[in-house]
């Protein structure tokens, strides 16, 4: 599920031929997964400020196409006419009128930028940046169509703030709308920092040149185009810039990233229902009286929706035998679950103040004056300030160097939330251990099912693979070091923020836990059949029945092992997870906290 | 009989307090005690904190812990204690199983201890003897080393005492606590042994003086517990009940490190806001990455507060004056520090908060509570439910309530916020040591010193501070960022299967925090020194009224000439200063903090609203 086939790399010469020759021919990824578009999805509005993540999904993995409201077409207009303005009102601006990096000083240009001379050589510069689009970045190629879809997604949705022309807006619009997805490269080669490789291979795909796949079919960006009935664009201004001086690669992959971890800890808040029905358990940790000493709102929140799953169930009956209170590791679930879903909420709100703001250098902002703010009107900023003139409509603002391009504290939260997610794990592991001692359930099977029924039922999760799982997440939850790297000769660029690193690290740990998930829930499976046929009266509570009886259906509890599927049961139980979402068992108690 | 159930009402303490002995770990009670113990300074003897057992703050805990304030119980939060003392021996006159108590602890836990009232004579003297042999036997438990600082001890108890108030403490118990604080009696506590969630030797340690067993600091000198507690006129107790429960069961060590780490923190970065200011000032750096056209266009609230903060610090500053040679902008590190500081507040405020729910609330097994009845809540009215309720009688004075087995002792989140915290601290650390190595660059500096002081003052002059201690300090900060691992390990016949290691949590953030400081010290005395060739540069500059209360001060201590005493190193004396000295002594903050982050709605709503 994780390691997937790569398609062996090309060599580095017969990449630069590639690059050079764009080499219609080139072979295609051979694991490359194209999306598959859903009916029925409704078109998303991108107005620049409230891009949800279920949105986003929809979008990227089930094809929803996008329109750009209209107060996100004003911005980008205003933005981008603020941009030449500035530069015809002799405003120093940052990769515009200015050089990049080292290069911060140098004037790249005077005067009117739609003056012929300026306006011919912005054309020319910008095509010739877009046209080197596909030779930017690192590979392996991105193989998860999505992953490029909501990129795109992310990258339109803000890029109204960064001075865009109209063309290359609905351009990356057109992109989403028809398909046509770039062949990018996975890696930034900019360390998380601003994803510009892999947003300018979209740009080689505006103007014509790499490769795409239209609907899933791999070919020349140019036939894509024409085949959808699209012409290249012609960028202008800063386009270049405006398009891949961004994060919205590792923005759109960290929302994406929150959107799975909510299914899974959706899931892990059921199998752990599903357990505490199969241990017996005790569920006084749950209890108001035990919440009110700890008034910690999310172990609150937490507490209440699992006691909600098992209301009416057999937990809340008598019996003798019920063991006061169970080992640590089901009893403390409930916490480690919470501070994981804690941590998910941070992380989540991070991801979508990103995919919905500017992390864009320079900043544009039009419609504020020298009177907004007592900073606004000092000298430092007056340099900054548009007037406003032709090029901008009469409006005036200000344009101005940023850092916004540094992810925190979204970087942070990845990590923050891998811990939790892992600190979750242990937890998930050692119940699952619990139930082989009948010291904590209190009974032994032999005494409840005869051997027959033994002999021919589910299996429970494995215990050696469930190890080796939480070894896989014990691994990637290091965090990246922070780096301070000054790479370039005058040490202009001295920071990095790996994120890309953190994100592929918590992303893996989401998977993991998933598959360890996966044993919890066939032990726990197991342990509601035995209840039952301990007592066959006994009630779990309408989520767990369902839920239960939906996995039944792909993993019955009786079946000789002859009839039974020959391969691993983990990946039926793994399948069985990611088929559904398990909100739909609980749809009372399914909201999630809000602001 | 009794002896038997004894011994098993006291297997898990008893376990963890005594293995020290029996292993031969521990010194033998001659053995000479370490050197180095950190007494307080008790500046703050003559103030008071009052505990209500809700509502105490992390600054009143370090009042208390550093300064040697001292505490007094609220009516009400004796009154609580009382009442949950009272519940809890009627529970046992009731018939109640009580986890802990008349039913034995972890593997023991379905183990029958006694049978009836505790308050029935035979019951009553097996209870005293028990609890006084365990608080006895507190004194050897836990493995060294000693805890070195008597401030974490006294925030410990001062804690303890605070959230006692919500379990069941005799009352003899909850006043000795409070006596031994404001008595200044501080015992001598071990902290190896403590898995993280639970410190149960280390407050077994507290436990032993006062019943006048082990060693403890009288004013900070050491002697005998009995003979400490002879000379400030204090009686050993006898413990009673579930007393050695009371006591031991709570995170009040990790919990107290915590708070001590958050009161610092927010020390270290209030410099670390300031430290930034003054070196912008130095670099003659462009702000707009902090002003509002940048701000507004990316909404992180921390971000926004950083930047807002730092910018009212450089108000009045040459920064905002005309300067042709001045470049567009700074190279990433000084432009990103905001970013960067914004996310290690944002952080820390998760931190505080966590921290400040633990210091007031209960992290006990078992949870007690009075006033709750079956039909305050659909789940209390269930056979499950009531088999826990205790219905009211003489011995709680005819108020009810629930006993409840739990796994509150679990401390998270706040074993993942700190975590959290430390990782931000250093992605915050890295941009501090680069910023400081770009002053070396004439490139982003435009100047040399060289070329606007005079020789006399270059002469003098120390700068160059970076380099190799800087670079040394972040790889320090690199090591102590790895999270712990997740341990599972499944003791106590696979009862106790999950560890939260707060110890080794809290050991990395207090190193990590010192580091800063020092990292901080290093930031301080560059950009200083480059505000001083600032102003060679020309002297009618101004540098805005906080930075430059906080360079004059600095250079009080770290002179810009060669007058640094002999043998100093600047950067110690700057650590010094900055630890001494609050940038909060010279910027207070007119912009008030974002609340803290986005949390579900309370107990209140969710438990006990209209019937669920």
């Amino acid at each position: 599920m994780v390691f997937h086939t790569r398609r062996p790399r090309r060599s580095l010469a017969a990449a630069v031929i590639g690059a050079v020759f764009a080499l219609a021919a080139a072979g295609s990824a051979a694991a490359y997964t194209p999306i598959v578009p859903a009916a029925g999805v409704r078109a998303v509005t991108l107005t620049g400020h409230d891009l949800t993540l279920d949105q986003l999904v929809e979008i990227a993995r089930y094809g929803a196409k996008v329109q750009l409201a209209p107060e996100a077409v004003a911005r980008a207009r205003d933005t981008h006419g603020l941009l030449l303005e500035a530069a015809a009102e002799g405003v120093a601006v940052y990769l515009f009128n200015r050089g990049g990096g080292n290069g911060r000083e140098n004037v790249t240009f005077t005067g009117d930028p739609t003056a012929p001379e300026n306006k011919a050589r912005l054309e020319a510069n910008q095509l010739r940046a877009f046209q080197n689009g596909p030779r930017a970045g690192a590979g392996p190629e991105q193989e998860d169509e999505a992953a490029v879809r909501a990129m795109m997604a992310v990258r339109a949705n803000t890029i109204s703030y960064d001075a865009p022309s109209p063309q290359l807006m609905q351009g990356l619009v057109d992109l989403l709308n028809h398909r046509i997805t770039p062949v990018v490269q996975s890696s930034t080669g900019t360390v998380g920092e601003a994803d510009i490789g892999v947003m300018q291979a979209v740009g080689g795909a505006l103007v014509g040149r790499g490769e795409a796949y239209l609907d899933g079919v791999r070919m020349p960006a140019a036939d894509a185009l024409a085949k959808a009935g699209l012409k290249p664009i012609q960028p202008f201004g800063v386009d270049n810039i405006a398009l891949a001086w961004t994060n919205a690669y590792l923005a759109s992959r960290a929302a994406m990233l929150a959107y799975d971890a909510r299914s899974l800890l959706e899931w892990t808040d059921l199998v752990y229902a599903i357990d505490l029905l199969g241990m017996n358990s005790s569920i006084t940790p749950l209890a108001a009286p035990t919440q009110l000493n700890r008034p910690e709102p999310w172990l609150n929140w937490h507490a209440a929706r699992i006691l909600g799953m098992l209301k009416g169930s057999y937990l809340l009956e008598a019996d003798p035998k019920r063991i006061i209170q169970d080992p640590d590791s089901l009893r403390a679930s409930s916490i480690r679950g919470a501070s994981a879903w804690a941590a998910w909420s941070e992380l989540k709100d991070a991801a979508l103040v990103q995919i919905n703001s500017s992390d864009h250098n320079p900043t544009v902002r039009v419609g504020l004056k020298p009177t907004d703010s007592w900073e606004l009107s000092t000298p430092q900023m007056m340099q900054y300030y548009v007037k406003g003139g032709p090029l901008s409509g009469g409006k005036s603002g200000y344009v101005v160097s940023t850092a916004n391009w540094d992810p925190y504290p979204l970087a942070n939260r990845v990590e923050a939330f891998t811990i939790a997610l892992a600190n979750l794990d242990v937890a998930v592991l050692q119940r699952t251990f619990r139930f082989s001692n009948p010291f904590h359930t209190g009974i032994d099977p032999n005494t409840v099912l005869s051997a027959e029924v033994r002999a021919a039922a589910a299996p429970q999760g494995n215990g050696t693979t469930a190890i080796a799982v939480f070894g896989e997440v014990e691994a990637v939850m290091n965090p990246a070091p922070p780096q301070g790297i000054a790479s370039d000769v005058q040490s202009t660029s001295d920071l990095e923020s790996n994120t890309p690193i953190k994100i592929a690290k918590a992303q893996k740990a989401v998977d993991y836990s998933l598959q360890l998930l996966a044993h919890d829930l066939m032990t726990g499976a197991w342990w509601l059949d035995l209840r039952k046929a301990q007592d066959p009266k006994r009630d779990l509570g309408p989520a767990a029945t369902a839920a239960w009886s939906a996995y039944r259906k792909l993993s019955p509890w009786q079946a000789p092992a002859a009839q039974r599927p020959d391969r691993p049961a983990q990946d039926i139980a793994v399948e069985f997870l990611k088929a559904q979402r398990a909100a739909a068992f609980y749809p009372a108690l399914a909201s999630l906290p809000s602001k | 009989m009794h002896d038997r159930q004894v011994k098993r009402c006291g297997f898990v303490l008893g376990a963890v307090l005594a293995f020290g002995v029996l292993a031969g770990v521990l010194p033998a009670a001659a053995a000479a005690p370490p050197s180095g113990y950190r007494t307080i300074t008790p500046s703050m003897a003559g103030q008071t904190v009052v505990l209500t057992g809700a509502a105490l703050t992390i600054e009143q805990l370090v009042q208390v812990a550093r300064y040697g304030a001292k505490v007094q119980l609220t009516a009400e939060a004796r009154q609580r204690a009382n009442d949950h003392y009272g519940l809890l021996l009627q529970a046992t006159a009731e018939g109640v199983p009580v986890y802990w108590f008349n039913r034995g602890a972890g593997s023991e836990r379905e183990v029958e201890i006694f049978h009836g009232s505790a308050m029935d004579p035979a019951n009553k003297a097996m209870l005293e003897k028990s609890n006084l042999e365990q608080f006895r036997g507190g004194a050897a438990g836990g493995f060294p080393p000693e805890v070195m600082k008597e401030e974490i001890v006294r925030a410990m108890m001062a804690h303890r005492a605070n959230a006692m108030t919500l379990d069941a403490p005799s009352p003899q118990l909850m006043q000795m606590l409070v006596d031994l604080i404001n008595a200044r009696i501080t015992p001598i506590v071990r902290e190896g042994g403590t898995l993280g969630e639970g410190d149960l030797s280390l407050l077994g340690n507290i436990g032993a003086a006062m019943v006048g067993a082990g060693e403890v600091y009288y004013g900070g000198v050491r002697m005998s517990a009995a003979e400490a507690l002879q000379k400030a006129g204090l009686k050993p107790i006898q413990p009673f009940a579930a007393d050695v429960n009371a006591l031991t069961s709570s995170n009040a060590y990790a919990t107290a490190k915590a708070a001590l780490a958050v009161y610092d923190a927010q020390r270290l970065l209030e410099w670390a806001d300031l430290s930034y200011a003054i070196d912008i000032l130095g670099m003659n750096s462009s702000v707009t990455p902090m002003s509002l056209p940048v701000q507004s266009n990316r909404p992180f609230p921390w971000i926004n507060y950083t930047s807002a903060k730092v910018l009212d610090m450089v108000k009045g500053s040459y920064l905002w004056n005309d300067d042709p040679k001045r470049i567009i902008q700074d190279p990433e590190s000084m432009r990103a520090s905001p970013q960067r500081t914004g996310a290690t507040w944002q952080a820390w405020a998760r931190l505080r908060d966590t921290v400040t729910i633990q210091l007031n609330s209960s992290d006990h097994n078992p949870a007690t509570r009075t006033e709750l009845k079956p039909t305050d809540s659909w789940q209390l009215s269930t056979p499950q439910m009531m088999k826990y309720y205790v219905k009211g009688g003489p011995l709680s004075n005819g108020k009810s309530g629930y006993i409840l087995s739990n796994a509150n002792w679990d401390p998270y989140p706040m074993a993942n916020d700190l975590e959290a915290f430390n990782i931000a601290l250093a992605n915050l650390g890295v941009v501090v040591a680069q910023r400081i190595e770009r002053f070396s660059n004439p490139f982003f500096t435009v100047i040399t010193p060289g070329q606007v002081m005079t020789p006399a003052q270059m002469a003098g002059a120390r700068y160059g501070f970076g380099g190799y201690l800087s670079a040394d300090l972040m790889q320090e900060i690199q090591a102590n960022i790895h999270p712990v691992s997740p341990e599972g390990n499944a003791i106590v016949a696979t009862v106790e299967d999950l560890q939260a290691q707060t110890k080794i949590k809290t050991r990395r953030t207090e190193a990590m925090i010192d580091d800063m400081y020092r990292l901080m010290s290093i930031d301080l005395l560059t950009g200083g020194f480059w505000t001083d060739v600032r102003k060679a540069q020309d002297p009618s500059r101004q540098f805005g009224q906080a930075p430059t209360a906080a360079l004059a001060a600095l250079r009080k201590v770290v002179p810009t000439d060669a007058r640094v005493p002999e043998g100093k190193n600047p950067i110690e004396l700057a650590y010094d200063f900055i630890k001494a000295t609050p940038a909060s002594t010279f910027y207070r903050s007119p912009i008030a903090m974002p609340p803290g982050e986005p949390t579900p709605a309370g107990p209140t709503t969710t438990y006990l609203g209209p019937q669920q």
